[in-house]
């Protein structure tokens, strides 16, 4: 029975138990994304990296062995930093739009960005669409979605002992595949037994026949995480705020029009510079604050972004489509531009599709607004709640630097 | 040597669009349109996902209509998983509707057009807003948040979150009402009726008597109007038979399925545009051109179906011969639309039905193409998809109201430029008459700048002469 310690605890555990159970006896929040109880470790996804006394390299705490007199230490800032950066990683690897997805509310990925203070996404680029597989009756496959835990691998051969599914490809062309490949539906040897879903800790795996309601459960309240932001002096008696709408559906100033009294109480101590709210022409100068919705989609929207950026002391991403693209960005992996105006125009009679030289040309890629302009804070979700906004307008026009103690979520 | 003035962007609208108005060396407007500068490309992304997200995905084309895209995208779904929804989720669905009808035309009228009404279209355009609408009419401002407020809570209330609510799915909805929350609301709805019957008789009694001038230069033209209504002729905005008027108000036509919505309407295509005319095929183009939305609701309805809306719509109608056919009337009409709703979600919310528990049905025997069409805030919403044996989209084409009243919209932009710009020396002031008049129109860029969009961007109307002006080479200003 290893004795050992835990960030300065003694705790014991049984023989042969891991590094995990000896943290978790230890009380230490250790996160975990591929570990599943009740089958093999998987060891992948390494968010539960750990320190040991003398090791000079961090261990999987869910596939290592605990032994007799290990010093564990579990939130260095070395670890937080590493688990930020897999979670951020992992997001850029796939098609995460919470926006929509079935398992928003309960996704485990949603909510290790959310406890890990991950707010948005540094690393750019566009992976391809992956085709979804619904062949089988009741569920489907959106390897979008997929971060490759093998969480329904295991349960489908150590528990179903079905093995149908399994990991084919390698590198990033790795997919999870039915019967090494093919289509999920031919599956001979699915029993459609469905422990393959219950075990997916994101919506790649899911039951057709609810693909969205699980988007109507409620939102949570406990959050962690906090936000450095320069406070803005204000150049004046009043705070000068502006907001932008680039490529979104102005769900996030339907947010802001949601503080209702709230906004008239505001109202005393700022005035609404720029605005879709207010008539003004041109982005005006010395903006204390300014609040973005929308992704960089544009030409138009690029050029007035890096003058508002310019003209502003403070720049708040407003929205997951401001933040990470969301549901404005997945035109980029369908074609981008071109493909979505050739369907636009290039069926049925008529001109092929607007060549007005005054239409700004739109961008090759979207991009979220820190991809195009430097943010100094960011407020995720589809959109962030009125009381998110609210919390952030007041603590700013206060003076004050916002803590959003982890109460964003992505969509 | 013809001038062109360029509004960019159009202020108080929801979106970014932008005017250009060509005028000749005598001041004479030859030409007027709206442009929006967007395209999101929803047909497109639709395409490879499963039917079951498309009342979530299609929600964020519009963050102000939310419920009705879901709700148009349930019912395509209804069909298609061969699920009729008990009558509990109908009377849900038809609650949401109706929540979001007020929170709509609530910022439509008092947070973007009130502004122009209380200041002055040729006010201080720092004070020509909802917060100088608060210093200036502070009742008037609260009345108009409490409404908005209002509608998003009972969004809120019934399907979870105020923007994008995952409430409306294939079958039914997602979640049966609570008595408790049942009461909340109910208990709201008297005082919301009568902010709704302050602001009317604001309108009717300060506002609209000095209009005339306006009003007869705000899509004052003869069209058709078109919208869904019920069984017996009454306002219906979650479900219904397409019904059209003409401009004298006389019958067109009536109970039409809206799933044939393809061959009732055609969509013309002009050489000088990249806009898709829709229009009413029977009539031919250009003479089956028509009008959606609040105030083609209230032309097209026999009546509202409620008693104090049932008032209001007798006095509205005084206001045309036949019917009314100046949208600067939509105002009104939205007024009149909000004190509706609120009557009748008091008597959704009396009918004990609404709490039934069974709110989702089975699917049955599945099709491959489903239609779902309900009256959004702006108008008849159309959303239609296609799909494979898997339950995956293949194909879908969403036909939103703003952009079936593009045509109408810019013709009443050249109406006012030409009343009010023609030879006159351009002030802000007079810009913002134009301005006054697409907001009128309560254009929703967010729902336009999907796919379909794009083909009203840039619509041209040919100058008296018949001459079809160049688009390249003008400058601004």
């Amino acid at each position: 029975m290893p004795n050992l310690t835990v960030d300065g605890r003694a705790v014991s555990v049984r023989p042969g138990g891991t590094v995990l159970e000896a943290c978790r006896a230890g009380g230490a929040a250790v996160p975990t994304l591929c570990q599943l109880d009740g089958v093999s470790p998987g060891g992948s996804c390494r968010l539960c990296l750990v320190e040991v006394e003398g090791l000079p390299r961090p261990l999987p705490a869910c596939s290592t062995r605990a032994w007799e007199g290990m010093e564990i230490a579990t939130s260095s800032e070395a670890l937080r930093r590493h688990r930020h950066n897999v979670v951020e990683l992992l997001f850029a690897g796939g098609h995460h739009v919470c926006a929509f997805c079935p398992a928003s509310g309960r996704c485990e990925l949603q909510a290790l960005a959310r406890d890990l203070g991950v707010d948005h996404v540094t690393y750019g680029g566009t992976r391809p669409f992956l085709s979804l597989d619904a062949s089988r009756p009741r569920f489907a496959l959106d390897p979008g979605r997929c971060v490759l835990c093998t969480r329904c691998v295991r349960v489908c051969a150590e528990v179903e002992g079905a093995r149908t599914l399994g990991v084919s490809g390698r590198g990033w062309r790795s997919r999870i595949a039915a019967d090494g490949g093919g289509r999920w539906g031919d599956s001979t040897s699915c029993t459609d037994c469905g422990k393959c879903v219950a075990a997916c800790p994101t919506g790649a795996l899911f039951e057709k026949a609810v693909a969205a309601q699980g988007l109507a459960h409620p939102e949570p309240q406990e959050l962690r995480g906090s936000a450095a932001v320069p406070v803005p002096g204000a150049s004046g008696p009043r705070l000068r705020v502006a907001t932008l709408w680039l490529g979104g559906c102005s769900g996030c100033h339907m947010s802001l029009l949601d503080l209702d009294e709230r906004l008239l109480d505001l109202a005393g101590r700022m005035d609404l510079v720029y605005s879709p709210l207010v008539d003004a022409k041109e982005f005006p100068e010395a903006v204390d604050l300014c609040l973005v919705e929308g992704a960089v989609a544009s030409e138009d929207h690029l050029s007035l972004l890096r003058r508002a950026r310019e003209r502003s002391r403070v720049l708040v991403s407003l929205g997951d489509c401001a933040v990470v693209g969301n549901v404005t960005a997945m035109r980029d992996p369908v074609g981008g531009a071109e493909t979505i105006l050739r369907r636009a125009f290039g069926e049925g009679a008529g001109p092929a599709g607007p060549r007005d030289p005054t239409l700004p040309r739109l961008l090759e890629r979207v991009r979220p607004v820190h991809q195009a302009v430097e943010v100094d804070l960011f407020l995720p979700g589809c959109p962030p709640s009125a009381d998110l906004i609210h919390a952030a307008l007041s603590s700013l026009l206060a003076g004050r630097a916002p803590d959003l103690a982890g109460r964003y979520r992505f969509g | 040597m013809s001038r062109r003035i360029v509004i960019d962007p159009v202020t108080r609208i929801e979106g970014h669009a932008r005017v250009t108005i060509e005028l000749a060396e005598d001041g004479q407007v030859l030409d007027a349109r709206v442009q929006v500068a967007e395209i999101r490309g929803f047909e497109s992304i639709c395409v490879g996902r499963p039917l079951r997200e498309m009342p979530a995905l299609t929600a964020r084309i519009c963050g102000i209509c939310p419920v009705s895209h879901s709700l148009a995208a349930a019912k395509a779904g209804d069909l298609i998983v061969g699920a009729e929804p008990p009558p509990a989720a109908r009377k849900l669905r038809h609650l949401m509707q109706l929540a979001q009808l007020v929170q709509s035309h609530a910022l439509s009228f008092f947070h973007l057009s009130a502004p122009d009404f209380v200041a002055g279209l040729e006010g201080d355009p720092a004070r020509r807003n909802l917060l100088g609408l608060h210093e200036a009419m502070p009742g008037l401002a609260v009345d108009g948040v409490g409404l908005r407020r209002l509608g998003q809570e009972v969004i809120a209330e019934v399907g979870g979150r105020r923007v994008h609510p995952a409430f409306a799915v294939p079958g039914g909805v997602t979640r049966p009402l609570e008595p408790s929350a049942r009461d909340r609301l109910r208990a709201r709805l008297p005082g919301a009726i009568a902010a709704a019957g302050r602001a009317l008789d604001w309108w009717k009694g300060q506002v609209l008597p000095g209009r005339a001038e306006e009003a007869a230069h705000c899509g004052s033209f003869e069209s058709l109007f078109m919208a869904l209504v019920g069984p017996e002729g009454e306002l219906s905005h979650a479900e219904g038979r397409l019904r059209l008027v003409n401009a004298q108000g006389e019958l067109v036509a009536d109970g039409l399925d809206p799933a044939s919505y393809r061959e009732l309407l055609g969509e013309a295509a002009e050489p000088w545009s990249y806009l898709k005319l829709p229009y009413y095929r029977s009539f031919g183009y250009p003479a089956g051109m028509y009008r959606v939305g609040p105030l083609a609701r209230l032309n097209v309805a026999t009546r509202c179906g409620t008693p104090r809306a049932d008032r209001e719509l007798r006095e509205f109608r005084s206001l045309g011969r036949g019917a009314v056919l100046s949208t600067f009337h939509a105002h009104q009409a939205r007024l009149v639309e909000i004190l509706y709703a609120l009557e009748r979600m008091e008597e959704l919310l009396d009918d004990s039905g609404i709490l039934g528990r069974e709110v989702l049905a089975a699917p049955g025997a599945p099709r491959s193409e489903g239609l779902g069409a309900c009256e959004a805030p702006r108008g008849t919403l159309f959303h239609h998809y296609r799909t494979d044996a898997d339950g995956l989209v293949t194909w879908a084409n969403l036909l939103v109201a703003s952009g079936q009243n593009a045509l109408a919209m810019n013709r009443a932009v050249r109406q006012i430029a030409a009343r009010w710009l023609g030879g006159a020396r351009l002030t802000e002031a007079l810009l913002n008459r134009v301005e006054g008049g697409i907001r009128a129109f309560d254009p929703c860029l967010s729902c336009s700048a999907h796919a379909d969009g794009r083909r009203w961007l840039s619509v041209r109307l040919v100058a008296p002469d018949g001459r079809v002006l160049d688009e390249a080479g003008g400058v601004a200003g």
